[in-house]
C-alpha cells in the first residue's frame, strides 16, 4: 500500500515537472504572438504618376499595391485589405456629396468599399476582399479606381499618407497570427488641370472677392474652398458648384484678393444673375451687382455673364468680403459657433502651415482674440442685417 | 526516510501545481487572436459622408427640459402710455455653466414701444454683444458671449435674471410676450449653449400675457 502511494505520488510529481518545463519553454519561445509584427512587406502607390484633367470633368486615378515575399519563404503575400488616406493640394476635389460613387474596386482582387470619406482635402478609403484565401491576389494588383474632378486650372499633387496606410492579408503560416504587411513605401501622383473647352453653352463666372480679416501672409488660408450658387431669379434656375479653390490674385489695401473664373456647367442665363458665395467657415453672401459694398437686399440680381472666359465681365465683390464665423457650417453665426471658437481661442490652438483649425478665421494658423473679434464682427453685421 | 519523502512531496506538489496554472494563464493571455487590422477610422456606410455632405436621416428624440425660461412683470395689467419693465429669468434644473445666450422674444410692435437702449442684462451677465428691439421682425433680440473660461454659473433652482426691458403700451387689448424658437426667422431660435459641451440646453418657457387698458 505504501509502495503504491509512493509510486503514484512520484508519477504525479514527474508529470507536473514536465508540465512546468513545458510551460517555461512556451513562455520563452518566439511565437510571434505580439501585435505589430508583419509577415511581409508591401508598397502602395497611385497610377498614373502624372495625370492631366479638365475643369469640370471627372477623371480616374488608380490605387495599387505590390506585396512582397512572405517572411521565411519565397511566395508573395496575399492581400485582403487596404486602407489609406489620399490628400490633395488644390484645384481638384472629391465631391463629398458624390463620395459613394467615387471609388470602384477592382473586383478581381477586392470586393467591398468599407470606407470612403472626404475631410479637409483628404480622402480616406478602405477596401476589403471577401474571397477565400486561395482566390486572393498577391504581388502587383490594382486595388480601386478613384474619380476626382478638376475644379480650377492649375496643378497639384495627390499624396498618400503612410501613417494612415494599412495593408493586411492571408498569412499561410497557420501558427502565426500576424496578418499585417509592413508599408515599405507609399507614392502619390501629380496632376495638371486644364481649363478645357467650354462647349459654348455655359456661363463663365469671373469675379474677385475677399475673405474678411484674412492675414496677408497667413499660411493656413491657402486653398480655402468656396462654393457658388448661381441664381436667375426670373426663372428660378439655380446651380451649385462646390469645392472651388480660388486663385490668389493680389493684395489691395491690406486685403487679400482672390480671383475665380468658373465655368458654370449647366447654367446659361447671361443676365439678371445673382451669385451666392460661401467660404469654408464663412456665411453665404449674396452678390447681385458689380462693385457691391454691402448686403444686396433685393430680389434677383444684376450680374451679366457670357460663355467666353475672355469676354465674361470680371465682377468685383471685394468691397463686401465674405463674413467669417460659421464654424459648424449650419448657415448661421450664433452661440454654437462661439462654443467651438472659445476653447480654441483660450488655448491659442495652433496648427502647422497649410493645416486647418475651425476657429482660425484669419488664416494665420493660430486661434487668437483676433479670430474672436472677426467672429463678433460677423455676428454684429449679420444681426444688424436681420433685425 | 519515507516519511520525510512524503513530507517533501506534500509540500512540492501544490507549489508546482500553482506554478503550472500561473504559467498557463500567462501563455494564454499572450496569444493574439487572428483578426483584421483595426481601422483607425470607424467605417461608415457608403452613403454617409463627412464634410457637410449628405447625412442619413436622424430621428430627433425630445429631450427633457433642463431649464425654464420665465417671464416676470411687476404688474400684468398695464396702462396705455405707462412704461413697465418686463424681465426674463432662467431657473435651471441642474447646475449649469453657460457660454452663450441667444435670446429672441416675440412681441407685437404695434402694441408696444420698446427702446433698444432699455434692454439691460441681468446682474450676473456681461453686456450683450447685440441687443435690439426689432420692429421689423417683432423680436427683442439679445446675444451674449461669455468670455470667462468656465462661462457663467447658473445654480440649480435659483432664479437667475437674464435681461429686462421697458415696454410702453400703445393700445388697449391683451398681448403676449413669447420666446421664439425659430418661427419668426430660422436664425431667431433662442438658444442657451453650455460651456465645455458646446450644445444647446433643452429648455421650456412660459408665455407672458398682459392686458392693457386706458
Amino acid at each position: 500500500m505504501k509502495k503504491t502511494n509512493l509510486s503514484s505520488t512520484v508519477g504525479l510529481l514527474v508529470l507536473l515537472t514536465i508540465a512546468l518545463i513545458a510551460g517555461l519553454v512556451l513562455m520563452q519561445r518566439n511565437q510571434n504572438t505580439q501585435r505589430g509584427a508583419y509577415f511581409a512587406g508591401t508598397t502602395v502607390f497611385l497610377q498614373p504618376t502624372a495625370a492631366t484633367v479638365t475643369v469640370g470633368q471627372p477623371s480616374p486615378i488608380q490605387l495599387w499595391v505590390q506585396s512582397g515575399q512572405i517572411a521565411g519563404g519565397t511566395d508573395l503575400a496575399k492581400v485582403d485589405f487596404v486602407q489609406t488616406r489620399i490628400c490633395y493640394s488644390g484645384n481638384v476635389s472629391f465631391d463629398p456629396a458624390q463620395v459613394a460613387n467615387l471609388v470602384t474596386v477592382n473586383s478581381d482582387a477586392f470586393d467591398t468599399v468599407q470606407l470612403a470619406s472626404v475631410n479637409n482635402n483628404c480622402l480616406d478609403i478602405a477596401i476589403s476582399s471577401n474571397k477565400p484565401a486561395a482566390s486572393l491576389k498577391s504581388g502587383l494588383m490594382q486595388v480601386a479606381t478613384i474619380r476626382f474632378t478638376g475644379v480650377n486650372a492649375g496643378s497639384g499633387t495627390f499624396s498618400l499618407v503612410a501613417a494612415n496606410t494599412k495593408v493586411s492579408g492571408n498569412n499561410p503560416n497557420a501558427s502565426s497570427t500576424d496578418m499585417s504587411l509592413a508599408i515599405q513605401s507609399v507614392t502619390g501622383a501629380s496632376y495638371t488641370v486644364g481649363q478645357g473647352t467650354n462647349n459654348g453653352n455655359w456661363d463663365v463666372a469671373n469675379f474677385k472677392f475677399s475673405f474678411i480679416g484674412q492675414v496677408v501672409d497667413g499660411q493656413c488660408a491657402a486653398n480655402w474652398p468656396i462654393s457658388i450658387v448661381a441664381l436667375n431669379q426670373s426663372n428660378g434656375l439655380s446651380n451649385t458648384y462646390s469645392n472651388i479653390i480660388p486663385t490668389r490674385d493680389s493684395v489691395v489695401d491690406g486685403k487679400v484678393v482672390y480671383r475665380v473664373s468658373q465655368i458654370l456647367t449647366g447654367f446659361n442665363q447671361t443676365s439678371n444673375v445673382a451669385l451666392f458665395i460661401k467660404g469654408p467657415k464663412h456665411l453665404q453672401i449674396k452678390y447681385g451687382q458689380d462693385n457691391q459694398t454691402a448686403m444686396y437686399n433685393a430680389a434677383g440680381g444684376q450680374l451679366t455673364m457670357t460663355s467666353d472666359s475672355s469676354t465674361s465681365p470680371m465682377h468685383d465683390f471685394t468691397g463686401y468680403p465674405l463674413l467669417a464665423g460659421d464654424l459648424n457650417q449650419d448657415g448661421v453665426v450664433n452661440g454654437l459657433d462661439y462654443a467651438l471658437l472659445k476653447p480654441e481661442a483660450l488655448s491659442h490652438k495652433t496648427v502647422s502651415p497649410g493645416g486647418n483649425l475651425d476657429g482660425d478665421l484669419d488664416g494665420d494658423c493660430v486661434v487668437t482674440s483676433n479670430d474672436v473679434q472677426l467672429f463678433k464682427t460677423s455676428l454684429l453685421d449679420k444681426q444688424g442685417q436681420l433685425y | 526516510m519515507s516519511m520525510k519523502t512524503n513530507d517533501v512531496v506534500k509540500l512540492v506538489l501544490p507549489v508546482v501545481a500553482v506554478v503550472v496554472v500561473i504559467e498557463s494563464v500567462m501563455v494564454i493571455s499572450n496569444l493574439v487572436k487572428k483578426t483584421n487590422p483595426v481601422l483607425d477610422i470607424v467605417p461608415t456606410p457608403a452613403a454617409e459622408v463627412s464634410n457637410g455632405g449628405i447625412n442619413p436621416m436622424v430621428t430627433v428624440v425630445p429631450q427633457p427640459a433642463q431649464a425654464d425660461l420665465v417671464f416676470e412683470v411687476a404688474q400684468p395689467a398695464m396702462k396705455v402710455g405707462k412704461a413697465t419693465t418686463v424681465g426674463l429669468n432662467i431657473v435651471a434644473k441642474r447646475d449649469l455653466q453657460v457660454d452663450t445666450l441667444d435670446l429672441y422674444i416675440k412681441y407685437d410692435p404695434t402694441a408696444f414701444d420698446i427702446a433698444s437702449t432699455s434692454i439691460k442684462q441681468g446682474s450676473g451677465l456681461p453686456r450683450p454683444i447685440f441687443a435690439k428691439a426689432s420692429t421689423k421682425t417683432g423680436l427683442v433680440v439679445a446675444n451674449f458671449l461669455i468670455e470667462a473660461p468656465k462661462g457663467v454659473s447658473v445654480k440649480s433652482g435659483a432664479v437667475f435674471s437674464l435681461l429686462n426691458f421697458t415696454v410702453k403700451p400703445k393700445k388697449v387689448g391683451n398681448f403676449e410676450f413669447e420666446i421664439d424658437t425659430g418661427n419668426v426667422r430660422r436664425e431667431s431660435a433662442t438658444m442657451i449653449v453650455e460651456n465645455g459641451v458646446g450644445k444647446a440646453i433643452p429648455y421650456s418657457s412660459n408665455k407672458l400675457v398682459v392686458s392693457v387698458s386706458k
